[in-house]
């Protein structure tokens, strides 16, 4: 993401200067660390995984193996069937333990007092919390190192982001905050506004609020969840429903931001194009990361999903019981159009029957998009969106310069871990381990640094622009209302007219 | 041109506001029926409403694996093969 400043509201989008990231050494470059530090991370969690396989592991497979075929076979009583995929999740959750799961924790949900939520279980979360914050710590000070900086200081600043970073933990959660879920991400940013736009942001915690590096590192982990297997999940009913609306949608919302409202940013476009179709925070982040987004660009779009999540969560359940859309079409509608997974849930729980599990499901094979939608937007922009040189079209090389090459680091993992996942029983409790246990928490992290240093580094009067003649909002509403009609399209063409036996085993339509 | 007077006490002010509204208003907020209703639901079905992404939600697995079932249970599926055994990494 970039800083540089750009114009009003010509109609058109400016010229961007690209950063020439060969102008310093491999070793400086944010994605190099960035894909360092996650490769560093992913091997210590392997590792860890590893050293923690139990010791009956070669007993619980076989009782795994034989739970998949006793409810396989299973064809009578739902409760049976139930009571042996209970047991087989508990078995998997065995297999997947991981050492360094009591080592790495954020803060919990509290009610009336904040202390409650570094409390889980009558057991304290602060040592945990601690040894994130030192492994955080380690891994970044080698990078500032790296990158020129006095480690001291660097270190200094990190503990007090990290400090600022706990705080939007506890601010969001609070239990009615979290259940209208008003996610950590929206607090970051805020309490990072509130120190620059009032005493401001010291040079010293400036420093240390290096954005670009935690959100890459971030997103590189995150590849590891990507699980391209996991497509499949709801075989061609939730590849038609998912990723063949969404693309449309994006795609759809893109033009008619450039063409038909002219949004002056076409990164902020695309940035809220793609938080609005695909999966909110998590695909915000990735395509503006991969598009070069201002800081801005991204907190203002996130705050924009966040927003009409919480409105979305109340009123679609409304309008999915009140239509009597069925638990199946309902869920496929609400997993297609709600931004984020925890509100996809918790709105699909006031469905009730299978309006969770299908919504969850649906919503799970659009987080996987995001591994290609932000692929094909850094290709897409370092091909067609950046400037030419001397209006010369860019040589092959050039575009691998400008490539933003995080993108493949997290392509790689994505891929190396979807290809554990499919060695059997053995390999999807190596991806679990890994990922429950230590690289999913680490990521959050990673990403909540990132959103406070955005806050630290933004000023209230870029949103006062960016947000004039309200186009971001008129952008989001009319791509979420085009989402909402053809993702019930799509809904109900699959689920009632090509594939209505599938509909049946699920329990609807 | 603000002083830096004026900045301090904009902070503080912000700073009182927050601790007002987490530390009172909001736990007010969580007693009132609706705002109750809507965290005992989330609570009882094992939901965290901030999950960002689907391996952030905690009943995950579990839905994993009765979607796996639904699907699997159809007669024209393809029944399941038996899973590769003897990993690399993970089984002797």
């Amino acid at each position: 993401m970039k800083q540089e400043h750009r114009g009003e509201s010509s109609g058109l989008p400016e010229p961007r200067k690209v950063a020439n990231p060969h102008d310093k050494p491999w070793y400086q470059v944010d994605d190099f660390l960035a894909m360092g530090i996650a490769s560093c991370l992913l091997l210590f969690a392997l590792l860890a995984a590893l050293a923690s396989r139990p010791a009956d592991r070669v007993a619980l497979h076989e009782k795994l193996d034989q739970l998949t075929q006793s409810i396989r076979a299973a064809d009578g009583s739902e409760e049976i069937t139930q009571s042996l995929i209970a047991q087989k999740t508990e078995i998997e959750k065995k297999l997947a333990g991981n050492l360094l799961k009591p080592w790495i924790g954020k803060p919990g949900e509290w009610e009336s007092n904040p202390s409650e939520a570094l409390v889980v279980k009558g057991k304290s979360l602060v040592p945990s919390i601690l040894f994130t914050g030192g492994l955080l710590l380690a891994c970044f000070a080698v990078a500032a190192t790296l990158q020129k900086e006095p480690t001291a200081r660097f270190a200094f600043g990190f503990a007090t982001l990290f400090a600022l970073s706990l705080a939007s933990y506890l601010l969001a959660g609070q239990a009615v905050i979290k259940h209208y879920n008003l996610e950590y991400a929206l607090w970051a940013v805020l309490l990072g506004l509130l120190i620059s736009n009032t005493i401001g942001t010291p040079s010293w915690l400036r420093s240390a609020a290096r954005t670009e590096l935690f959100i890459k590192t971030g997103l590189v982990l995150l590849g590891a969840e990507v699980l391209i297997n996991k497509l499949l999940a709801l075989g061609l009913p939730g590849v038609l429903i998912s990723w063949v609306t969404t693309p449309i949608v994006l795609i759809t919302t893109y033009w008619f931001g450039q063409r038909i409202l002219r949004i002056p940013s076409p990164s902020l476009n695309m940035v809220i194009s793609a938080d609005m179709s695909v999966c909110g925070v998590s695909a915000a982040v990735a395509t503006a990361a991969a598009c070069r987004a201002k800081k801005e660009e991204l907190s203002l779009a996130i705050g924009l999903s966040l927003i009409f999540t919480v409105v979305s969560m109340v009123l679609q359940p409304m309008v999915v019981r009140a239509s009597g859309m069925g638990p199946v079409i309902g869920g496929a509608w609400i997993g297609g159009t709600i931004d984020s997974t925890g509100a996809v849930a918790a709105a699909s729980e006031l469905v009730g029957g299978a309006a969770k599990d299908v919504a969850a499901t649906i919503k799970m094979i659009q987080n996987i998009l995001i591994g290609v939608i932000s692929f094909a937007v850094a290709v897409y922009w370092t091909w067609k969106m950046e400037p030419r040189n001397d209006g010369v079209k860019p040589s092959g090389s050039e575009i691998w310069r400008r490539f933003p090459k995080f993108v493949l680091g997290f392509l790689a993992v994505s891929l190396l871990m979807s290809w554990l996942q499919t060695q059997g029983t053995s390999g999807k409790a190596m991806v679990s381990s890994v990922v429950d246990g230590a690289t999913k928490s680490i990521r959050e992290w990673c990403f909540c640094l990132g959103f406070v240093s955005i806050g630290l580094e933004s000023n209230f009067r870029e949103y006062r622009q960016m947000l004039a003649a309200g186009k971001p909002v008129v952008l989001y509403v009319c791509g979420q209302t085009l989402n909402l009609i053809l993702s019930f399209l799509m809904a109900w063409l699959v689920f009632t007219q090509w594939f209505p036996e599938v509909a049946k085993s699920l329990g609807g339509p | 041109m603000r002083t830096s007077r004026w900045k301090t006490s904009t902070f503080m002010g912000c700073l009182a506001a927050m601790a007002i509204v987490w530390g009172w208003i909001l736990p007010r907020l969580a007693t009132f029926d609706a705002v109750r209703s809507r965290i005992n639901t989330n609570r009882k079905a094992g939901i965290n409403p901030t999950a960002v992404f689907y391996t952030d939600h905690p009943t995950m697995p579990d839905i994993e694996n009765r979607i796996e079932n639904r699907i699997g249970a159809r007669p024209s599926a393809p029944r399941p093969q038996p899973s590769p055994q003897g990993s690399i990494l993970w089984r002797e």
